[in-house]
């Protein structure tokens, strides 16, 4: 039962989503069900683990432990707002190659991770990306397969 | 006690089932002032909103009683980091967060050790949404900041309605989870004095996992003799930052070879100086044994580093 619902206005995905937040909302929870967009995971609810990692404004946030409401105004990218249509992002398309992913749980936020360094880096070294990556943790171990994605796919970006 | 406790379920982890938290009232004055009379207002169920990186933890954990969260991020110029080149003054605004430092050429020209330190905070979500300010206040002994801080001597301005004052940042820490703040004061500003060129500086520690287990910053200012001034602080292995002094002592105004010679005997004494907590990273035996390792390896460092070239990282 809340106290108080705050009215907000963002964009997730480049789309407008307009409408009441209660105040204590965790962002985790409304992407997940009041916007009903499901990639963005939980699990250690404590900022540890980086799967549910979005981003906000283009920086990498931990949904988990961020108040809904304070997306007011800003923009919000989860990652089912990384493929434009049929074609995916070239993190998306390295990670298949390489088998970046194996349960697949965490990769979601390894994705939105990634995809905050190379907006803010284009070209990072290897030790650039696992330095930026460690916040991110991959129980299945698929590290060197993650970060070898990344580079490729800042390579493709360059290329474009 | 309650600390304690409290200390070993960050450890532990959440344990939570779901991410529901407590109701609360938000409130966004647009003044400290507005914010300290909140504070006032509603007492120990008042608590500030900044990045919130800690205090949604306590909210969705439950071991807090704050029903009134005092959203500040709407209050003016609070956000500014700047280099007082007259002064010598780095001036850290309290919503500046630990990425901006991080990222700062500014800082990273006259401060380069803090640089260094806030590289290493957590991670770099956190980076993005917490602030120094918030980490000095939440008071958490296993945290970076604070150490370095210590050693660099640092000041905290606190304001509430009446008064604005200013702390050494080694008398603002008192236990763990506990500062020197009053009920409504608000931190409002942090000042780093910059190092004379003498000086030489190192930040180390040991984190396996998410939060460090030992930190430990040194700081040496070199002369003609040798260390003119020696500031060792021992981080993470206390309630809060613990200056070695009896070690700085026996080493002040020792030539960088003989103070290499002795690292290992200053290490051992430092690790019988703190107070280590036994919890699931370690028995407070094997903290030491880190806490000998860091300093001794930190005071080789530097006098290395003295012997090379006389360079600086301070």
């Amino acid at each position: 039962m809340t106290l108080q619902s705050i009215g907000i206005s963002l964009t997730i995905n480049g789309k407008p989503w307009s409408g009441e937040v209660p105040a204590e909302e965790v962002l985790l929870d409304f992407l997940r069900y009041r916007v009903g967009l499901t990639g963005t995971k939980r699990s250690c609810e404590s900022q540890v683990c980086g799967a549910c990692t979005v981003l906000v404004d283009g920086r990498p946030t931990s949904s988990c432990s961020f108040l809904a409401f304070e997306t007011r105004n800003r923009s919000v990218t989860t990652v089912e707002g990384l493929a434009a249509g049929e074609h995916l992002d070239p993190l998306q398309v390295a990670f298949i190659r390489n088998v970046g992913a194996q349960c697949g749980y965490c990769t979601p936020g390894q994705l939105m991770a990634a995809k905050a360094l190379l907006l803010e880096n284009p070209s990072p070294t290897y030790e650039q990306i696992t330095e930026w990556m460690k916040g991110n943790i991959c129980r299945c171990g698929c590290y060197p397969a993650i970060s070898q994605s990344i580079l490729e796919a800042a390579q493709e970006n360059q290329n474009r | 006690m309650q600390s304690r406790i409290a200390c070993d379920w960050f450890f532990v982890g959440s344990g939570l089932e779901d991410g529901s938290m407590n109701d609360f009232v938000l409130h966004q004055p647009d003044s400290i002032e507005g914010a300290s009379t909140l504070l006032t207002q509603h007492g120990e169920e008042a608590k500030i909103l900044a990045g919130g990186s800690e205090l949604i933890l306590l909210l969705k954990l439950g071991v807090t009683d704050c029903r009134h969260l005092i959203d500040v991020k709407g209050i003016p110029n609070l956000d500014r980091l700047h280099y007082d080149s007259i002064a010598q003054l780095l001036r850290i605004g309290p919503l500046v967060t630990h990425r901006v430092i991080e990222c700062s050429k500014e800082v990273q020209e006259h401060f380069p050790l803090l640089v260094d330190m806030e590289r290493q905070v957590a991670n770099v979500r956190i980076r993005n949404i917490g602030t120094l300010a918030g980490n000095l206040c939440f008071a958490e002994p296993h945290a970076d900041p604070g150490t370095l801080l210590v050693a660099y001597q640092a000041r905290i301005k606190a304001r509430n309605p009446e008064r604005e004052r200013t702390l050494e940042v080694s008398d603002f820490f008192v236990d763990f989870y506990e500062t020197a703040l009053d009920k409504n004061e608000v931190l409002s500003e942090i000042e780093i004095p910059k190092l004379g060129p003498n000086f030489s500086g190192t930040y180390l520690r040991f984190c396996p996992g998410e939060r460090p287990i030992v930190g430990l910053a040194l700081i040496i200012g070199w002369n003609g003799e040798g260390a003119e001034e020696i500031r060792i602080v021992l981080g993470c292995v206390g309630p809060k930052p613990l200056r070695a002094a009896e070690v700085e002592e026996s080493l002040t105004g020792k030539p960088a070879d003989e103070i290499l010679a002795r690292s290992t005997e200053a290490g051992e004494k430092a690790a019988l100086l703190c107070d280590p907590t036994e919890d699931i990273w370690g028995s407070v035996e094997y903290k030491r044994q880190i806490v000998k390792t860091l300093v001794t390896r930190g005071l080789s460092e530097l006098c290395q580093r003295k012997a090379a070239s006389g360079g600086t990282l301070a």
